[in-house]
C-alpha cells in the first residue's frame, strides 16, 4: 500500500464519494492493522489541514475542560474487589427498583442486587450505578448527554440507553442535573417518595435516605414535582420546593447562584436544622459529628461556609450561632 | 504546523498546574481538532470521547509537553492515534467504511477502549496511592491551587523539593494508570 493510494482512499471516504470497492479496500487495511503508522500520520496531516471551527454546544465543551482538570484534584479510594462504584446490573421492574432506593445507600444496594441476580427475571438490558463516597463529588454524563453532578455519599442509577417513552433515572442523595432538551421526551427522576419530571433544564435535588428534608431547586427551565400521584409543585427558575416529613413548603425568588453551590465548595444552609447540616458536613468532610441534645438538633439556622475553610471552622460557626460548646475527642466532633 | 511562542508559554504555564493556561490551550486546539474528527467519525459521542481522552492525556503529561519542541504536534498525533483506534474498533465490529448511515447515534464508539469516566476515576485512585508527603504536596497544588513557592513556604521545605515532588507524582500517576491498562507511553518517541 503506498501513501498516495491510502491518501486517495481516505479523501474519497471523507468526501463521501468512495465506491463500495474503495470502502472495502479501506476496511481490509484497517482490519489487518498492517499500515497503522502510515494511516495515523495521514490522519494527523489531514487534521492539520482542516479549517478550524468551534463545535456547537460550547458550554458542554467548557464543562469537559473543567472535568478533565477535576480528575487529579482529589484522591479516590481504589476499588479492590469487584467494581463497586460503577456496577452493571440487570434491570428489574421499575417499581421494585424505586422501593429499593428508599433508605438504602448505593453500595448496599448494588450488593443486594448481585446476590439476587439469578432469581430476578432476567432481561438483557443493563443499568449502570454510579456512587460517590463521603468527601467525594463526581460528574456523570447520561446516555442522552444530560449531565449530573453527584454530591457526596450519593448514587444514581440509569440504563445504558433510555427508553423511547421517557428518560428515567433513580437518585439517592443529592445531584445537580443539567438535562438536555429532547423534544417532548420527558426526563424523570425517582428519588425516594418524590418523582421529578422535566423537559430540559438545570436543577438540584436533595433526597438523602436518612434525612427528613427533601428538596428540589430549579436554576433554569420548568420542573414538575410529585409524591406518588400527588402533585407537589410545578417549579420555575429560582423556585424551590422543600418537603420536611409531611409538610411541603414553597420558596420563591431563590438566588439561582446558591443552587447546588456545593459544586464550587460553597456550603449554604438556609433555615435548616442543625442535625441535617451536621449530616451534610459529615458527607462533605468524612469526619464524624455528634450532637448531644435533641433541641439543639432541631434548631433552625442559616449559615454559609466554604469547604476550603475546613470542618473545624464550620462547626465553630455553628456552635457560636447556637450558643453551644464544641469539642473534639478521638477524631469525633461533639456539639453540646 | 509548529507551535508558536505564545502556545509554548501556555504549555509551560500549564506544566506548573495553571488551569487557566490549560483551559486556553483547550480552547485553542478544540476548533482545530473537532472539524476533522467529526467528519471522520460522523459521531458526536465519538468526537467527545476522542477529544476528552486526548486532553486528559495532555493534562497528565503536562510536565513533558512543556519540554517538547512541538507540543501542538503531539496533541494532533495523540488525537489521530485515537481516531485510528476508533476506526479499527468499528471495522472489527463490521460497521465502518460502509456507505453512510443516516442515524449517527447508531455509530457510537464501541466501548472497547477505556471509558473516559472510568479513566477519570482511575486518575483519582492514582492520586490516592501517592506516598503521604507527595500526596500532600500534590493536593496542595491541585486541590487548593497553591503555587510552588506557596507550598514550599507552608511546609518549610525548598521550592526545589516541591517541584521534584510534583514531577515525581505525575510520573507515579502515569505509572499507576499504565499498570491499570491505560497506556500513556505509547508515543514516547514523539515526546522528545
Amino acid at each position: 500500500m503506498d501513501q498516495q493510494r491510502l491518501n486517495y482512499l481516505l479523501q474519497q471516504y471523507m468526501a463521501e464519494s468512495a465506491t463500495a470497492e474503495e470502502l472495502e479496500e479501506l476496511s481490509t487495511m484497517v482490519r489487518s492493522d498492517a499500515h497503522s503508522d502510515l494511516f495515523k500520520s495521514l490522519l494527523a496531516e489531514m487534521m492539520h489541514k482542516e479549517a478550524p471551527a468551534f463545535p456547537a454546544d460550547r458550554e458542554r465543551w467548557q464543562q469537559m475542560q473543567q472535568d478533565i482538570m477535576q480528575a487529579d484534584r482529589h484522591s479516590v479510594q481504589p476499588q479492590h474487589a469487584a467494581p463497586a462504584r460503577v456496577v452493571k446490573l440487570y434491570r428489574w421492574s421499575a417499581a421494585a427498583a424505586v422501593l429499593f432506593l428508599i433508605g438504602l445507600g448505593g453500595y448496599f444496594w448494588a450488593d443486594q442486587r448481585h446476590s439476587r441476580l439469578l432469581s430476578a427475571a432476567e432481561t438483557t438490558i443493563r443499568d449502570s450505578v454510579i456512587s460517590t463516597a463521603r468527601g467525594e463529588q463526581r460528574g456523570v454524563i447520561l446516555p442522552d448527554g444530560s449531565q449530573v453532578w453527584l454530591n457526596s455519599a450519593s448514587s444514581i442509577r440509569f440504563p445504558v440507553s433510555f427508553a423511547s417513552s421517557e428518560r428515567a433515572v433513580e437518585l439517592s442523595g443529592e445531584g445537580f442535573f443539567d438535562v438536555k432538551n429532547a423534544g417532548r421526551l420527558p426526563f424523570v427522576i425517582h428519588s425516594g417518595a418524590i418523582t421529578t419530571t422535566v423537559l430540559g433544564t438545570a436543577f438540584d435535588i436533595t433526597a438523602y435516605p436518612q434525612q427528613k428534608t427533601m428538596m428540589v431547586a430549579v436554576q433554569s427551565g420548568k420542573v414538575k414535582v410529585e409524591a406518588g400521584s400527588r402533585l407537589l409543585a410545578v417549579l420555575e427558575k429560582g423556585r424551590q420546593v422543600k418537603v420536611i416529613s409531611d409538610t411541603v413548603s414553597l420558596l420563591r425568588n431563590l438566588d439561582t447562584l446558591s443552587i447546588a453551590a456545593w459544586r464550587t465548595g460553597n456550603l449554604i444552609y438556609k433555615d435548616e436544622c442543625v442535625e441535617d447540616i451536621a449530616a451534610d458536613l459529615q458527607r462533605a468532610f468524612k469526619d464524624s459529628i455528634s450532637i448531644k441534645n435533641s433541641s439543639l438538633k432541631q434548631t433552625m439556622i442559616t449559615l454559609s461556609f466554604n469547604k476550603r475553610d475546613g470542618l473545624q471552622h464550620a462547626l465553630e460557626m455553628i456552635s457560636r450561632t447556637t450558643d453551644s460548646r464544641l469539642s473534639r475527642k478521638n477524631g469525633i466532633f461533639t456539639i453540646e | 504546523m509548529i507551535s508558536s511562542d505564545g502556545e509554548k508559554i501556555l504549555f509551560q504555564q500549564a506544566a506548573e498546574g495553571n488551569e487557566q493556561a490549560f483551559g486556553a490551550l483547550f480552547n485553542l486546539f478544540l476548533p482545530r481538532l473537532y472539524p476533522f474528527i467529526i467528519k471522520l467519525t460522523r459521531s458526536e459521542s465519538a468526537v467527545q470521547e476522542i477529544i476528552q481522552e486526548t486532553f486528559i492525556k495532555a493534562w497528565l503529561n503536562r510536565d513533558k509537553l512543556a519540554e517538547m519542541e512541538n507540543p501542538g504536534g503531539w496533541l494532533f498525533r495523540v488525537a489521530s492515534n485515537k481516531c485510528y483506534d476508533h476506526l479499527r474498533a468499528r471495522v472489527l465490529n463490521d460497521k465502518f467504511f460502509k456507505p453512510i448511515t443516516t442515524d449517527p447515534e447508531q455509530q457510537n464508539a464501541p466501548h472497547e477502549w477505556l471509558d473516559a469516566k472510568e479513566l477519570m476515576r482511575l486518575v483519582g485512585e492514582a492520586v490516592h496511592t501517592l506516598p503521604a508527603q507527595r500526596k500532600k504536596i500534590y493536593l496542595m497544588s491541585r486541590e487548593q491551587g497553591k503555587t510552588i513557592p506557596e507550598i514550599a513556604a507552608a511546609l518549610q521545605i525548598s521550592p526545589h523539593t516541591v517541584k521534584n515532588a510534583l514531577v515525581t507524582s505525575l510520573k507515579l500517576i502515569r505509572e499507576y494508570l499504565a499498570r491499570h491498562g491505560v497506556i500513556f507511553f505509547i508515543l514516547n518517541f514523539f515526546l522528545f
